[in-house]
């Protein structure tokens, strides 16, 4: 490789205790804990500045204020066709979303890897749901002989997520459900009647299935100065009420707050430096996204925050002659395993009772039905290991829906569009995928980027264990909509890309043992005691849940050990 | 394999039963004539106004509607719907005149709606998979484009939004369960 001319005269200048790659959903974590345990942190952010509240130009906006009225809108779709095939791109959010022209990938086979390079990252858009993952996610691994042993169980994260849910705020019902423990949670939203109508029939069907409304990081009060939620259902343009969590409204500012933060948007992390003689990370170099100019920072401890895809990529183009496939990568794991949930599959049917019933106001969740196969020997299935979890609404038809299967036009098409329709339950399951060696993301040798740094490659499939859980997938949510009497039952299966989720994780994993995992039981790398990676790449499994609030508990769990370390001069 | 076999029979079926010329698939695809629309904005309005009529409420006209079919056919249209868009828009003086002996725009109201009712007829998409077969080839017939940008423009419009249905940008609250009174229109936006 040509010398790069890197600007680091007075090294000094560019040094701090702790660096963290990556200002999205965990690195807002890193950034919050690691300031307010009084170190200088670096917060590196690949995208550009996004201001709580000012930085959100659609968030006042009506339908009528955008030029196609938020209809999907052609020419986004030509050129940006992975970003755009995500359900909440649209003309009021897509500033949050990645070009595909301008961040290109290889996909060896179909995969969307959908991204929102800007400070706060995806946090902006994400769907909300928080849930605890269970012991029994923590032991599946080592129970099926499958992969890896988790290194930690429950008892480990759970006052992690107690400690961060305190702070992100997240409305739901306590069920008492042992594999779906509870969260510290604020007042939960309502079910309208359909949702509650449907609860009591799972309930009085089936004893080991429940309907709970969505647990989610909006603000039933208000939180932490934040809040509450106004109910508008326009999250993803970000919320100028700090209505729910995000990097942006919840853990950066607190990370201000400190004085310690010092935060560098356009910052994009080349490769983490590495010292051979002392066997430690020094820090990142770092490519300006505009000017280009290579600088490098200092710390003494670095968090890799990346997201999953791209903090392997950052690690697979981290050569030394120590590490010659990649920092840390003696285990040759990181990259491998990669998961995403799969989703788009299951049921919906019409009702045709509560006509003189409707709702008021826009619920940003929707309900929960927690994974109910393989949770005891009662429940296993033949077919599969694992299971999943539904999510799913209850709503009466509205002109969206209604317009278009309403035959004529005129008068009586007028009122139909007005008035409210059927109510209906659609519901889809958000499936565990198994973490396979060979789903993997890898680094071309040829094609780079417009930084030159080289292009993403990502190889996966979904295999037998989740191909088979299909047809339970769809048969059992068509199974409870029809033992509750609904009408019209139909059965869907939306065969997307994988990574359409955008859950992607497991490229760098946790595990017992440095020959077969990445990572140890505190997030730490095996190989590189001072780096430490705590967004999705760290996971073991994949679990069915919603998964970011495993990786904020983990953050927060990460940085209390590496900041103990420091104080005992380990690291 | 089996899936792709299945599907590619769908599609030459849906094909088939469509019954159209190759001469008038190259002509769904030529470069559309889009300075025509322009010339007939008029009769887009009084289209426009036939799917979506002024009543109690304000109509398709004065919630702005015929601008903004005018805008996604010309900016936001796939090429082929595009072109079964203008085809249908030359249709209908004819068919209006054949029926009635005058313009579209200078018929009553009721037969408007006879000419409509034609174009409905004509236009009527296959319904289930066939249906989403043929409009990836053929793309969507006059009528239902027509049909879709008045509705998507009324209900998205101000007037339309605010009027003909109900519209609260910020709830402050939600209610899970309320009783439906009498004449209570459907919430605009979810």
């Amino acid at each position: 490789m040509t010398p790069i001319p890197v600007k680091n005269n007075g090294k000094e200048l560019y040094t701090y205790d702790a660096i963290v790659v990556g200002s999205g959903i965990s690195g807002g974590w890193a950034a919050k804990e690691l300031c307010e345990q009084g170190l200088k942190t670096l917060v590196l952010e690949r995208g550009r500045n996004v201001e709580h509240i000012t930085d959100y130009p659609t968030s006042e906006k009506s339908a009528w204020e955008f030029p196609y009225r938020l209809s999907t809108v052609l020419q986004d779709r030509r050129q940006s066709p992975v970003q755009s095939s995500c359900p909440v791109y649209n003309e009021a959010t897509k500033h949050f979303f990645v070009n595909d022209q301008e961040h290109p990938y290889i996909q060896e086979k179909p995969f969307s890897w959908i991204r929102g390079y800007q400070v706060g990252g995806r946090s902006l858009t994400w769907a909300r749901q928080c849930y605890r993952l269970g012991e029994l996610d923590f032991e599946a691994n080592a129970k099926d002989g499958i992969a890896v042993d988790w290194p930690i169980r429950y008892r480990e994260i759970e006052p992690w997520y107690d400690y961060v849910e305190k702070f992100v705020g997240i409305s739901g019902q306590a069920e008492g459900i042992p594999h779906l423990p509870d969260s510290q949670f604020l007042p939960p939203m309502e079910l309208n009647c359909v949702e509650t109508h449907l609860k009591q029939q799972i309930r009085r069907h089936y004893k080991d299935r429940i309907l709970t409304i969505g647990r989610v990081a909006n603000l039933t009060r208000g939180w932490n100065g934040r809040g509450p939620c106004q109910h508008r259902n326009l999250c993803n343009r970000g919320c100028p009420f700090g209505g729910y969590f995000s990097s942006n409204s919840g853990t950066l500012p607190a990370a201000a707050h400190t004085g310690n933060l010092t935060l560098r948007p356009d910052s994009i992390v080349a490769e983490v430096l590495y010292d051979e003689r002392k066997n430690r990370a020094t820090g990142v170099r770092v490519i300006d996204a505009h000017t280009h100019e290579v600088t490098d920072y200092y710390a003494r401890i670095i968090f890799l925050n990346a997201s999953t895809i791209a903090t392997a990529s950052i690690l697979l183009n981290s050569v030394s002659s120590r590490f010659p496939n990649g920092l840390g990568n003696s285990s040759d794991q990181v990259g491998r395993n990669l998961m995403d949930h799969f989703m788009m599959g299951g049921a919906q049917g019409e009702f045709e009772g509560f006509q003189d019933q409707y709702y008021s106001g826009r619920r940003p969740t929707g309900f929960y039905v927690p994974r109910f196969r393989n949770i005891s020997p009662e429940t296993r299935s033949k077919d599969y290991l694992r299971g999943f979890g539904y999510q799913g609404r209850g709503e009466r038809a509205e002109w969206g829906e209604l317009y278009r299967g309403t035959s004529g036009f005129g008068e009586s098409l007028k009122a139909t569009l007005a008035t409210p329709g059927p109510w209906n339950v659609v519901m889809g399951a958000w499936g565990e995928t198994l973490p396979y060696d060979d789903n993997r993301v890898t680094i071309d040798t040829q094609e780079r980027d417009q930084w030159g740094l080289p292009l993403v490659r990502v190889n996966f499939k979904y295999r037998e264990n989740e191909i088979n859980m299909r047809p339970d997938i769809k048969n059992s949510a068509a199974e409870m909509l029809e033992k509750a009497g609904f009408k019209k039952v139909e059965k869907f299966y939306f065969d997307q890309p994988p990574g359409s989720a955008i859950h992607e994780m497991g490229t760098a994993r946790m595990g017992r043992d440095p020959k077969t995992s990445v990572l140890n039981a505190f997030n730490q790398m095996h190989d590189v005691k001072n780096v430490y990676i705590t967004d999705g790449s760290c996971m073991t499994s994949s679990a069915c849940q919603n998964p970011s609030l495993t990786y904020m508990a983990l953050t927060a769990r990460a940085c209390a050990h590496a900041v103990s370390e420091m104080k005992k001069l380990n690291l | 394999m089996k899936r792709r076999q299945a599907i590619l029979g769908i599609t030459l079926l849906g094909a088939g039963s469509v019954a159209f010329s190759g001469f008038k698939w190259i002509s769904w695809y030529k470069k559309p004539d889009l300075v025509y629309i322009h010339s007939q904005k008029k009769l887009l309005a009084a289209l426009a106004e036939t799917i979506i009529p002024a009543t109690d409420t304000p109509g398709a006209i004065d919630a702005g509607v015929p601008n903004f079919i005018l805008k996604m056919v010309l900016e936001n249209t796939l090429k082929v719907s595009q072109n079964r868009f203008i085809e249908g828009l030359k249709a209908v003086d004819p068919y209006s005149i054949s029926r009635f002996g005058k313009s579209y725009i200078k018929c009553s109201r009721k037969e408007q709606n006879e000419v409509m009712r034609h174009f409905e007829k004509d236009g009527k998409p296959f319904e289930g998979i066939p249906g989403k077969v043929e409009r990836k080839l053929i793309g969507n017939s006059f009528f239902t484009t027509l049909k879709e940008y008045t509705c998507v423009g009324y209900y998205t419009s101000m007037t339309g939004a605010t009027q003909g249905l109900a519209y609260v940008f910020t709830p402050g609250h939600y209610t899970g369960c309320i009783p439906l009174f009498a004449g209570q229109k459907s919430w605009a936006i979810r």
